[in-house]
Formats: C-alpha cells, structure tokens, sequence
C-alpha cells in the first residue's frame, strides 16, 4: 500500500534572474530578490492498494510528473509525506543512458544495470531482448545507425526485465507505431495480471479506461477527483470542452 | 551504492573515451608529457629550481595533480551530460562522482607505470617506504571525491561555477609544490602550505619514491586527520542535498 499525504511541491521563481554568481554578488547590493511562489502540487492526498492500477491524468503542466518523480523519491517535497510499504521503481524515460556510439549490446547491459536488472537475467534473456524488439540481427550495430522506432523499442523491451513491486510510469506509450503500441500494451497487461502496482501518469483516455482501476484528475497542482476511470475522464473531457 | 551500476558507467566512460581515437589511451599520456617538457624546460633552464632528479620530481607532481583536475571536471560535466540519469532514475549525484574517480584512477595507474619505467630506466631504485605510496593513493582518492562531491552542488546552483573552478585550480596549481619543492617556500609560510592536502600528497609521495625516506609519524597522523576532517564535512553536504540536484537541474 502506498499512502501519500499532503503532498505540497513548492518553486520558486526569480523576477529577476540570477543564476549566476556573478549576478548573485551584485544583486546582494542592490535591491532584493524578488521571487514567486509556484505550486507544482498542492495539498495532494491519496491512497494506492496494492496490486492497483492507478491512472493520473492531466494537462500539460498540471503537476503529474512533479508527483511521479517525488513518488518515485527522485525529488524531495517541500511538505508532506509518503508511506510505501514496497520500493517504488521509476520508469520516467524510455532509454535514458542510451549512447549512439555504443552497440545495441552495449547499451542493453547499461541500461540494465541503470535500470537495476540483473547481469546473470540479462545474459539469459538478451536474444529475447532483441526480439522483442525486432533487431535481432543488429546485436552489435551502433546505435546511431538505428532508426528512432528500432532505438525506442530496444529500450521498451530492455525495461521490461526490471524487477519491481510498484511500477511508476510517464507516458511511456506515447511511442511507436500501432504495432508495437499493442505489443506494449500486452505487456503491461500481463504485469496487471500479476497483481503488481503500477502508477501511470497518461493523456490517452483510452489507455487509462482499459488499464486503470481508479483514476486521479489533477489541475494546476491540486486534486480535483479520485473514482473509476470513466468518471475521471468524463470531468476531464467535460472539462477541456467547457473552455 | 551500486557497485554493478558503477562498473558498467565506468566501462562506457573508458569506451568512449577512447574508441576510434587512433592513438587511444596514449592521448591520456599525452598531456602530463605536453605539461612535463614545458615546465620543464622553463625550470631547468630559465628559472633554474636546483632539485635533483626534477623531470622525476615534476612528473611525479604533474601526474598526480592531474587526477584531481580531471576528476573534478569530468564530475562536473557528467553531472550536465548524464542529466536524465539524475532526473528519472534514482541515481544519486554521488554515484556520477565516484564514477569519473575510478575511471581517472586507471588512467592514472597508466600514467603511474610509466612514470616507473622512466624512473627504473634511471637507475633508480625503491626502498620499502615506497609502500607509504599506496596509502598515498588512497587519500588521493578519498580528497578528490570529496572536493568532487561538494563542487557538484556549487556548479547546479551556479551557472558560471566552471569559470570560477578554471581560476580556483589554475591558482591551486601555483600554491600547491607541483614544479617547486617545499624547500622554496619560506619558514613563516610552510605550515599555512601543509594544510593544503594536495601539498600533503605531493610532498610525501616525493619523498618516499624519490628521496625513500618516510614522513615522520606525526605528520602522517596529520594527513590522516586532514582527510577524515574533509571526508566527513563531504559526506554531510552531500547528505543533506543529494536530492536538491534533481531539483536544481
């Protein structure tokens, strides 16, 4: 069970910009710095059951990732608390460390270990890995020879081998063609199936009413509902056509 | 930590640094010997320093020196070009540092074997106080990544921070023993000169390859203390804001 309390992420941003050390010496003389108070999330509560599939949805902006990544533990939030029972494992990025002058090989058994997989469940599944990901005769290209799609499915099908309790993902599937879209979807189909947690922050409607079993709208930071996926989208879509 | 995580960043960092460079891992060597003949030069025959054996005396030093420039600057850039690592997985800055530490350490081991052969080809011989040498090393490492550690957080806070840390280094340079010995700093000055760790490092490690005579006990308590004093300040900081760069970048 994740249990998050009052979740607040606050930024703050300069009037005048002083980002340098240069600027923060002169300005120390000279009026003071004037800065805004941003929410990226305010007062955000909310339960996760175990085995759960937990959509987010919301405008660009509106806080999702900000929330994913002080989930995931990546940022600290200014105010409040998480409670998790099991480690909470970011899927964020497809492909982060994914380097052009390194071979397909290469870079699967980086990313792997970014991602924490195994060295020995690596070696066991590296063909299924290249399979998956339809390159099989590429093992040792480099990686800048790749096309984008062959490079984005070599890095959804390495990521699948993570080991996780609860899976926290970011628009992951915004990628591929229909084909590998629906070779994405099974996969995540079958984690469901075997009743781990995953937390999806989406803009497709429809992945969120296959998927989720209960849904979240935030809007400029703060949490707007929680119910069934269809009553969270109809606020949503309600809501975006109203404007 | 990591450590599976580690050896696969510090394999890649060395693939990539020298893959389809014709001259590979000779580039490294290249450098110190580019900084070594024209120091040397200019102190054997302009500036004339009176130190036996001083192409030894300064490779020794450059090469040395040379660990913590390079570290602390490929710290500082892998914190901007490994940036998706630090904001969306749970890597820790840390990690990146230590990282650019042990791929630099080989390439330093490299650099150190070389320096042996110049020095055997000398005719030149060690005694056991070479051992001391080791120990050396290892504190090498230890302030490297501390510093390291802690530069990390100026340079997301500050964006002309490597600007500042050319003339920090450059000035380190001048007031660390690297072409001059202790010998040529005056009385009054030497003790404010021996809380600079790397002067420390440089003295010593001097001392037992070239001279092959030990530092006395007290001394090394010194450098002992020294370390752990800035170990520890290190490893604080980096406590207490290792989340902050995530936030920062």
């Amino acid at each position: 069970m994740i249990k998050a309390e009052n979740l607040s992420k606050r930024y703050l941003i300069p009037h005048t910009k002083r980002t340098t050390l240069f600027d923060k010496a002169r300005g120390f003389f000279k009026e003071k710095n004037v800065s805004e108070e941003f929410y990226a999330l305010k007062n955000v509560s909310f339960e996760i059951k175990k085995g759960e599939v937990f959509g987010i949805i919301g405008k660009n902006g509106s806080g999702k990732t900000t929330l994913l990544k002080i989930l995931c533990g990546i940022i600290p939030p200014t105010k409040g608390k998480i409670r998790a029972e099991k480690k909470i494992t970011p899927f964020l990025d497809l492909g982060i460390g994914f380097h052009g002058d390194l071979t397909a090989r290469e870079n699967i058994y980086l990313y792997g270990a970014i991602m924490d997989i195994k060295r020995k469940k690596l070696n066991r599944e590296f063909k299924k890995i290249l399979e998956f990901a339809g390159v099989e005769k590429f093992a040792d290209t480099k990686l800048k020879y790749f096309s984008s799609g062959m490079a984005v499915r070599l890095a959804f099908s390495t990521m699948m081998r993570t080991e996780f309790d609860v899976m926290v993902l970011d628009e992951v599937f915004a990628v591929g063609d229909k084909d590998f879209k629906k070779k994405c979807s099974e996969e995540l189909m079958k984690f469901k199936k075997k009743g781990k947690t995953i937390i999806l922050a989406s803009h497709s409607m429809g992945e969120v009413l296959d998927f989720c079993d209960r849904a979240m709208l935030l809007k400029n930071g703060k949490m707007i509902m929680i119910g069934t996926p269809k009553d969270v989208v109809n606020v949503y879509t309600g809501e975006k056509e109203g404007k | 930590m990591n450590y599976y995580l580690i050896k696969e960043l510090v394999k890649t960092e060395f693939k990539l640094k020298y893959y389809g460079s014709i001259l590979g891992f000779f580039w490294s060597l290249l450098k110190p010997f580019l900084m070594l003949g024209i120091l040397y030069f200019v102190f054997t025959y302009f500036l004339k320093t009176g130190i036996d054996k001083y192409a030894l005396f300064l490779l020794l030093g450059i090469t040395l020196w040379n660990y913590f420039l390079d570290t602390s600057y490929d710290s500082i850039n892998s914190i901007t070009s490994k940036k998706e690592l630090l904001t969306k997985t749970k890597l820790s800055p840390s990690t990146l540092v230590i990282t650019s530490a042990i791929h630099n350490a080989i390439s330093l081991l490299l650099n150190l074997i070389v320096f042996f052969i110049i020095f055997f080809l000398g005719g030149n011989t060690l005694g056991f106080s070479a051992l001391y040498f080791i120990f050396l090393l290892g504190i090498l490492f230890l302030i490297t990544t501390s510093i390291s550690v802690v530069i990390i957080q100026l340079h997301v806070r500050f964006t002309d921070f490597k600007h500042i840390w050319d003339v920090i280094t450059q000035m380190g340079f001048w007031v660390t023993p690297i072409v001059y010995g202790i010998s040529h700093v005056s009385l009054e000055f030497q003790r404010w000169f021996l809380l600079n760790p790397f002067a420390r490092i440089i003295i010593d490690s001097r001392r037992v390859i070239l001279d092959g005579t030990l530092p006395d006990i007290k001394q090394i308590l010194i450098t002992i203390a020294l370390t752990l004093i800035i170990c520890i300040i290190a490893y604080y900081i980096n406590k207490k804001n290792k989340q902050k760069i995530a936030d920062l970048l």
